[in-house]
């Protein structure tokens, strides 16, 4: 009876100490969003989904979104696959200044890393000059103001996100199995695709998943890499809301961007769910 | 890497060659834009232009001479400083109920509290100025504060319960068995503990809220947070004035970085 009572108790102030930060995300997060949401159904509100819709323009904006979602996740997983293997292989150091190199950037304000890529791409930046210099172009080139730019920054900025998480399933791993693959007469790519692979799904799905629900919604790089020529969800909404003063609109279409990346996350998580049993039954095999 | 070298076949040395090859490769890609700023801050001629013609400190002497570039930091500092200290004893409080007594129910009020992180920070924005607007909270610096608090909490909160569950509970239970108070045995014996997950969770709230623009662009009317001043300059005027910022704000967090790097011996991959 006591033990029971102590149970309660506990489970009581357990309570007790998270409602503070549910009661604040409730009011301030659940609740606007919800709100938001209910809004764009409501009265003449909802005429503005069939506008979104039947407007080429708009379509368009969402499936560029996509696509440069979906390139800026291809490109970081293959940057960032071989980078995790190699970090986990260093020594304790070497894992401790590599994660430096890696935490720098992604502590660093985007904008600063918006603008330091403007530099880069710039028509008097390095990249022109050297260009120049090896006598590829005579003039310096438009690499800025163009969706190049608003991919190579979007890939820079979101690279960490997508080596951590791999970094950290590819590092668990127990070194002894490769040997033991190669000692079993693997070579190396079956020692990829059988050992290293299935052991490290996990960890690549959550990458993909964070890179590309980051993507989705992202601001800065369009707006201030892309120059007005890479029309993005995020930059749509932005312009209804604060050009247009249209804040119905702003509300139907961070809606619709709300669950697009709600069907991406939970799409990716099905997935992974799915792998990862598959993996344990064939393990138990 | 238990062989020795001599087993290692010509194949292997050339694929482990390109894989660092590779890697080095993809480190420069990392870090180089940001050392490209340094030099670019030092210019003497306001044209973006690499590597500059001449060397000065004036656009450290703008930044620090403009009062709009002050007024702009301070706001930063200051909502930062309170989104901070309430996100962190928040997501304390969290970390603490549900690493204990909670097990059933740990795991998904976790995943509700880091719902923020999935939410585009433009869809956040959006909701808020709809119930700020209503509210008369748009305009206010601690309408800011309190909208990333809640961008802030997940960091805190996964910071934290990582923290907590590496932490032995059995020593807050001796202390409250030899008579302290369960108050007294947290504040003594679990806070002291933790100190290093409390302090990379403080470092990463403040760090959140301080490059945040989104939510301050719309929240703020006329008055901006340094974020925002950074937009509007590089969007208008770009001169290297940004620059200069960009590398007192580089500066920053690499000091922190190495002081809780130093404290968490190992363990940095905890405050990705």
């Amino acid at each position: 009876m006591n033990a029971r009572f102590q149970a309660i108790k506990a489970r009581t102030s357990s309570l007790a100490l998270v409602s503070p930060a549910l009661v604040l995300l409730g009011l301030l997060f659940f609740y606007p969003i919800l709100l938001l949401f209910f809004t764009t159904l409501e009265g003449e509100n909802i005429g503005n989904y069939a506008q979104v819709v039947n407007s080429g323009a708009s379509m368009q904006v969402f499936l560029n979104t996509l696509r440069i979602a979906v390139i800026v996740t291809v490109v970081d997983l293959v940057l960032a696959y071989p980078l995790a293997i190699y970090i986990s292989r260093l020594s304790p150091t070497g894992k401790a200044i590599a994660l430096f190199l890696v935490l720098i950037p992604l502590w660093t304000s985007q904008l600063v890393r918006t603008y330091a890529w403007m530099v880069l791409l710039g028509r008097q930046g390095p990249i022109n000059n050297t260009l120049i210099w090896l006598g590829v172009i005579d003039a310096p080139i438009r690499l800025a103001n163009s969706e190049f730019a608003v991919v190579a920054g979007m890939t820079h900025i979101m690279l960490p996100y997508m080596l951590l998480p791999i970094y950290n399933s590819v590092s668990k791993i127990d070194n002894s199995l490769f040997d033991a693959a190669r000692g079993l007469g693997a070579g190396a790519f079956s020692t990829f695709t059988r050992v290293l692979m299935p052991l490290s799904i996990q960890g690549v799905l959550a990458g993909v998943s964070l890179v590309l629900v980051l993507s989705l919604g992202v601001f800065i790089m369009p707006a201030l890499l892309g120059g007005g020529r890479v029309p993005v969800i995020a930059l749509l909404i932005e312009q209804q809301a604060g050009s247009f003063l249209n804040w119905a609109m702003a509300g139907t279409l961070s809606a619709i961007l709300m669950v697009i990346v709600i069907i991406t996350f939970l799409v990716i998580k099905f997935a992974t769910r799915m792998l990862v049993r598959g993996r344990i039954d064939v393990a138990s095999a | 890497m238990s062989h020795p070298l001599s087993r290692l076949k010509t194949s292997e040395w050339l694929s482990r060659g390109l894989l660092s090859a590779f890697s080095w490769l993809v480190f420069l890609f990392l870090v180089a834009p940001l050392l490209i700023v340094v030099p670019i801050s030092f210019s003497g001629g306001s044209y973006l232009r690499f590597p500059p013609d001449s060397y000065s400190v004036r656009w450290y002497e703008t930044y620090f001479g403009s009062q709009s570039w002050i007024d702009a930091t301070l706001l930063s500092i200051l909502v930062g400083t309170v989104a901070t200290i309430l996100s962190v004893a928040l997501g304390f409080l969290f970390a603490l109920g549900i690493t204990r007594g909670m097990r059933g129910w740990s795991g998904a009020l976790e995943k509700v509290a880091l719902a923020p992180m999935i939410v585009p920070s433009i869809v956040y924005s959006v909701s808020m100025y709809s119930l700020f607007s209503s509210l008369g909270l748009v305009g206010t610096w601690y309408g800011i504060a309190l909208a990333h608090t809640v961008l802030c909490l997940p960091f805190v909160i996964i910071v934290l319960t990582a923290g907590l569950k590496e932490y032995d509970i059995d020593q807050e239970t001796a202390a409250i068995g030899l008579g302290a108070s369960r108050l007294v045995a947290i504040r003594r014996i679990t806070i002291p503990q933790i100190r290093s997950s409390l302090l990379s969770a403080a470092f990463l709230a403040f760090i959140t809220s301080f490059d945040e623009l989104v939510v301050a662009m719309f929240l703020s009317s006329t008055f901006g947070t340094l974020p925002k001043k950074m937009f509007d300059n590089i969007r208008l005027q770009i001169d290297p004035t940004i620059a200069a910022v960009s590398v007192l704000e580089i500066v920053m967090i690499v000091i922190v970085m190495f002081v809780l790097l130093r404290m968490n011996k190992g363990k940095a991959s905890r405050m990705a």
